[in-house]
């Protein structure tokens, strides 16, 4: 038991001293940096979702009339939106903050179509992770 | 859950991991953050698949 609480403690610290190192890091990263490391995320996340949902599609082609009708057009709008953010405001001045509010309702709106498509919420969820 | 539900929740998951380590290592200095120009490759590579999907 006392070894066990040892252990646990032990982990514990190296979990914190992992996270104060983490915030460090992003602390220390510029304005410019921090936005290329959300819309890096983003755009990734986009990638796998249109991946699944095609995969998803693929394998229920009773889906296929809305994949074509609404969630593909929904991809291709959050797409075009994130290269107009990288063209027009990613070159110049991005921020982190403006990178999170114009392109997390992008990937939310592409979440909710899938999720009504009948794509399971879990598998998305586990795909998007804490992006919400 | 079915077999194929449980194959897309281990990708799921192995998808999750990979995302959360690339943005990990991304900020502590282990991989470098793309560039604006590398996001742009990015972003046409997923435009090509989106314009195939809706011309297929």
């Amino acid at each position: 038991m006392y070894k066990k609480s040892i252990v646990i403690g032990i982990c514990l610290l190296f979990v914190l001293a992992s996270c104060a190192t983490f915030q460090d890091k992003w602390n220390g990263l510029q304005q410019n940096e921090k936005a290329r490391v959300i819309v890096g995320g983003v755009q990734k996340e986009l990638n796998d979702l249109f991946d699944i949902g095609k995969a998803y599609v693929d394998a229920n082609p009773d889906k296929k009339e809305m994949w074509k009708g609404q969630v593909v057009p929904a991809f291709d709008t959050a797409n075009k939106t994130i290269a107009a953010y990288i063209v027009f405001i990613g070159k110049g001045e991005a921020t982190p903050e403006g990178a999170v509010n114009t392109l997390f309702p992008l990937l939310k709106s592409v979440v909710n179509l899938l999720a009504s498509m009948g794509l399971d919420m879990q598998t998305i969820e586990n795909i998007i992770g804490g992006v919400e | 859950m079915t077999p194929v539900e449980i194959i897309a929740a281990i990708n799921a998951a192995i998808t999750l991991s990979k995302n959360l380590y690339t943005l990990y290592a991304q900020v502590m200095g282990d991989q470098p953050i793309p560039t604006w120009d590398e996001l742009v490759v990015q972003n046409a590579k997923l435009q090509a698949k989106i314009d195939a999907e809706k011309e297929g």
